[in-house]
């Protein structure tokens, strides 16, 4: 018998995937009742999360097995640390930008509630599912759901944004397929599509082309989904072009989902056998490096951030690599990593949350400037923070984290990934970790740049008075994240356990 | 020596920090709000003053908060140094907030609640760097002191919460100070961060240790002298030339806050930095070994010298005593590496006692601008007569300055000279001469202007009373002014007199006992 906790998992998917299509139609009757029913779901699901989290640090994985059907036939639910982790910021993250939608929709497409809403719940059902699920398939199936509202949710203000919502709806697609190959191509040669399972039953076929094939879509495919460079392309156009809240998100945490089901492949399926660390750590390197050059240069607020997130997808993928790098390096696969392995990790992971709830606040922010002064222009928005102060100051306690200051969160996973590249320099040996450690610190004082200019115009510039404050839901999203900021930086310790045990999962030896 | 487990030094450091909460939630009760501050500072003063006994008798207090992972922890220490500099900061923490509190008020200055936030975030800064136990904790805190000064040095550029920007030049002056402030120290927290690293990755540790935790063998020389060049440009908060301007650039600030910047926290906190690195991580000896300590005397000789003949071209009262902290912080700079026993003791007394005699002259400069508005000293002829206890404790301040019994800076520069004598390094010894020297020839003139020049009240013109046509009386400063640099002035004379008064010529020879080796 399962404990009600376990049952949580499908839960979590299941009322999200009925909440979409009941805000359909309840938005038939009143307009009004669609975000609640969101946010009221999607806090459910939040403390549901919470359950699921406590569970599986406390008590172990969970395994749940849909209808009753063993794996390898049935799908599998599979719920460790990592997944919990992940589904925590995801819904932290969703419950904040609903409550913002809340007012910011109204502003920025009018008069279609029950249509937004109603993408927004499946996107977030996708967002779940993915963190969810053991099996491959069904993990294809949840990035397809979570992707066409997203397309959707791009394209939702019309106009260039249709633009937008269809190049990213191309690209999208083309990585889709690739994935999609992949998991054909693995299921043709072992017949199975349940991860642990084809874990088991792929290391005597490594040698094999149609494998090794596998795995290069795999990292094509997926490497569109999480923006890396150089298949970045459609993240410039469909960040800035989405309404705000969809943009916190998008940027906050869905390329973050796309990382994680890479991770979660290549770790799983394919450890200490290629060397995909190299790959993830180069293709990383390069992506801080270019969108931190681009990023310098942008005159929109929101495309800005949108190359920003290019720059710490880079981080989080550097901090990947270089935890697999140092596995490679490992003769022996112990049954415990190398403790600089798992803090590469660590950070990685700990970045995703911390750029996630950084990112969404200052996408958020922008959201309650445009709604004040309708415009996206850096130039115009100078001293901005003046009419806005919660927004203002919010949003640059969110910068700086983003810039990695301590004490605020965002210093802690930048942290991480810094020290074990200094802890590994030594260990490893040859050159890649001396020049990744170079071109990070590097990366962080250039980030610095940009990130002090916007703070610089947002409250230190001159400006005549405009507007006044957001309403309520919009300020008080923002006001929650930059007290996030504070207070997971001041006492980062748990948190740093958490992401600790989840890149013990992701490592082997957890 | 003895470990002693307490939780003392985390109260010391929390104490200003639940100071802001408190202070911020009773923004609209100033009153209330001074009361906090005056309350939390005290008990700070108290906690702090607790631990000295503890200490003197060869004991350490450490308070571990968690581990990082393996050799790093978040871990507090109270070793006599440390103490030393926490004690200088919470007893003047004490003193400029009643200081701030005349000050502010008087000149009816706007934002007063982000005002006392910020100062006690920076007292928390720089007690936690006081009580690190190793780089990284000091790293956090050296951050959040940078940040947290920056609305203090901008404060006049930085209209209230909601409020329109002001467009007058003293506002974008103040603008420009606090974005050069910022753009120098955040570089130079890049700089120490990547030392510490690098530290790391060298040592395996980042902890403070008596005889330091590098050697020889941990890596090359070059390797070693370029992460001592890192770790001096990550101080660059000690404001050595010459990457020392953005200091009398940040005169902008109101006056309170430049005594802070000057005598207690920012700069204060560079040296500190300079010396835990020489002392704790390289070593006396490492730092003989690669002749670092002599780069490191030119650096600090090349500053004195310079520093003192730029502040005698200064006719406004503030910058002149800007450039007379940067001559004063680079002594200790130069005590450091003079890698002795009498040096490295002169270094460490020379951090409390220039805390008491500087912050002694930055009073008296803000109680001048607040009675008359006046900040040249041109200006300033005659004001002896009219404002004598400012006046006297301001020549009390600049003495000791110079050197000249019975003011405590004469003991400091005392243990210096002996420390070039050890050294053998007659070339030394005569530059700290001709700087005490220096010091004379940029004070005098302003004791003599105020004392013995004509007086031309008719151009004194009140701070606060900006609009009022009426010829303002020229007076003593309120009381809550008065009395903090009267407080200050007598210490400056009784750490002469008595310098073991709390225990601190005690703390500095057990400091320099412990260190070992070549000391």
């Amino acid at each position: 018998m399962l404990s009600p906790v376990e049952q949580f998992p499908v839960l979590v998917v299941a009322i999200s995937l009925l909440s979409a299509f009941t805000i359909l139609i309840a938005g038939r009757v009143n307009k009004k009742s669609c975000c609640f029913i969101s946010i009221a779901t999607i806090l459910l699901q939040l403390i549901m999360a919470f359950f699921i989290l406590h569970h599986v640090l406390t008590k172990g994985t969970i395994h749940y097995w849909l209808g009753g059907w063993k794996p390898p036939w049935g799908i599998e639910y599979l719920v460790d640390a990592l997944n919990a982790y992940l589904l925590v910021i995801i819904l932290f993250l969703g419950l904040l930008c609903a409550i913002h939608s809340k007012s910011s929709i109204e502003h920025e497409v009018p008069g279609k509630n029950a249509s937004f809403f109603t993408l927004y719940q499946l996107f977030i059902t996708g967002l779940c599912g993915v963190t969810v699920t053991g099996d491959i398939f069904n993990l294809y199936v949840f990035i397809e759901i979570l992707s066409l509202a997203a397309y959707a949710l791009v394209a939702s203000k019309g106009g260039i944004a249709l633009r937008a919502g269809f190049t990213y709806l191309v690209m999208g697609s083309i990585g889709a397929c690739f994935f999609l190959l992949g998991i054909g191509f693995l299921y043709a040669v072992t017949g199975s599509l349940n991860i642990h399972d084809l874990s088991l039953l792929l290391p005597p076929l490594y040698g094999n082309k149609v494998v090794q094939a596998a795995f290069i879509f795999f990292i094509v495919g997926l490497g569109i989904k999480m923006a890396i460079f150089p298949l970045h392309t459609w993240l410039p156009d469909a960040h800035p072009a989405a309404p705000s809240p969809i943009s916190a998100m998008l940027s906050g945490i869905m390329i973050m989902v796309g990382f994680y089901a890479l991770i979660r492949v290549l770790f799983t399926l394919f450890p200490f056998y290629y060397n995909y660390g190299l790959i993830l750590l180069i293709l990383g390197l390069l992506s801080m490096t270019v969108a931190n050059l681009f990023a310098f240069f942008q005159k929109d607020l929101k495309r800005l951030l949108a190359y920003s997130s290019i720059v710490n997808m880079g981080i989080i993928a550097t901090g990947a690599g270089v935890a697999a790098y140092i596995l490679s390096t490992v003769a022996e696969p112990s049954t415990s990593p190398p403790e600089a392995a798992s803090l590469a990790m660590a950070g990685a992971l700990l970045h995703i949350l911390s750029h996630g709830v950084g990112k969404a606040l200052v996408f958020l922010g922008s959201g309650n400037i445009h709604y004040g002064i309708h415009t996206r222009e850096l130039a115009k928005m100078g001293g901005i923070g003046r009419d806005m102060p919660f927004t203002g100051y919010s949003m640059s306690v969110g910068l700086l984290s983003l810039l990695g200051l301590p004490p605020l969160i965002g210093f802690w996973g930048k942290f991480l990934i810094i020290m074990s590249v200094a802890m590994a320099i030594r260990s490893v040996g040859g050159v890649v970790m001396p020049a990744t450690f170079i071109l990070l610190l590097f990366n962080v004082i250039y980030a610095a740049a940009y990130y002090l200019r916007v703070t610089k115009v947002l409250m230190i510039e001159s400006g005549a008075v405009r507007t006044h404050e957001a309403p309520f839901p919009m300020v008080f999203s923002v006001v929650v994240f930059a007290l996030f900021c504070l207070i997971g930086g001041l006492f980062p310790i748990s948190l740093i356990k958490v992401a600790v045990r989840a890149s013990l999962v992701i490592l082997g030896g957890g | 020596m003895a470990i002693v487990e307490s939780i003392r030094p985390l109260l010391a450091i929390l104490c200003p920090f639940i100071c802001v909460f408190l202070i911020l939630l009773f923004r609209k009760r100033p009153n209330i709000r001074e009361i906090c501050t005056m309350f939390a500072s005290i008990l700070q003063f108290l906690i702090v003053f607790s631990l000295i006994p503890i200490v003197v008798e060869g004991n350490v207090i450490e308070c571990h908060l968690f581990t990082i992972f393996t050799g790093l922890d978040f871990i507090f220490r109270v070793d006599a140094f440390g103490l030393i500099f926490a004690f200088t900061s919470s007893f003047l923490w004490i003193l400029v907030s009643s200081y701030s509190i005349g000050y502010m008020r008087s000149l009816r200055e706007h934002a007063q609640t982000r005002y006392y936030a910020c100062f006690a975030l920076a007292i928390f800064g720089a007690v936690g760097i006081a009580l690190s136990k190793n780089l990284i904790t000091m790293y956090f805190f050296y951050e959040a002191l940078t940040i947290s000064t920056y609305p203090l040095v901008a404060h006049n550029g930085l209209a209230e919460w909601g409020h329109k920007q002001e467009q007058t030049a003293q506002a974008e002056e103040a603008r420009f100070a606090g974005r050069k402030y910022l753009a120098y120290l955040l570089a130079s927290g890049w700089f120490f961060f990547v030392a510490i690293v690098l530290t790391f990755y060298l040592a395996g540790t980042t902890d403070f240790e008596n005889g330091g935790i590098l050697t020889v063998a941990s890596a090359s020389r070059l390797t070693l002298m370029l992460l001592f060049a890192f770790f001096m440009l990550g101080s660059m908060k000690a404001a050595w030339m010459p990457l020392h301007s953005w200091l009398p650039t940040a005169m902008a600030a109101p006056t309170p806050v430049s005594a802070l910047l000057h005598a207690v926290a920012v700069v204060k906190a560079g040296v500190f930095v300079v010396v835990r690195v020489v002392c704790y991580i390289y070593g006396v000896d490492l730092m003989g070994a690669l002749g670092l300590g002599l780069i490191l005397a030119s650096i600090a000789a090349f500053t004195m010298i310079v520093a003192s003949l730029i502040a005698i071209a200064q006719d406004n009262l503030k910058r002149r005593l800007a450039y007379s902290t940067i001559s004063q912080l680079s002594y200790i700079l130069f005590g450091v590496a003079l890698l002795n026993t009498m040096g490295v003791q002169g270094a460490m007394l020379h951090i409390p006692f220039h805390g008491f005699m500087k912050i002694t002259l930055f009073m008296c400069a803000g109680a001048i601008i607040v009675v008359t508005g006046k900040k040249n000293i041109s200006e300033m002829a005659g004001l002896g007569r009219a404002m004598p206890v400012t006046m006297v404790a301001f020549t009390i301040g600049a003495l000791g300055m110079s050197g000249i019994p019975p003011v405590c800076g004469l003991i400091s520069k005392w243990y210096l000279a002996l420390g070039t004598l050890d050294a053998h390094a007659m070339g030394l010894l005569a530059v700290l001469l001709v700087s005490s020297l220096l010091d004379i020839v940029y004070f005098f003139p302003i004791i003599y202007t105020v004392f013995f020049g004509k007086p031309e009240p008719e151009k004194w013109t009140g701070g606060g009373n900006k609009n009022s046509s009426k010829k303002p009386e020229i007076k003593e400063a309120s009381i809550f002014m008065l009395v903090p640099l009267t407080i200050t002035a007598i210490f400056s004379i009784v750490f002469c007199l008595f310098p073991n008064t709390f225990h601190i010529l005690d703390l500095a020879k057990l400091a320099v006992a412990g260190l070992g080796g070549g000391v």
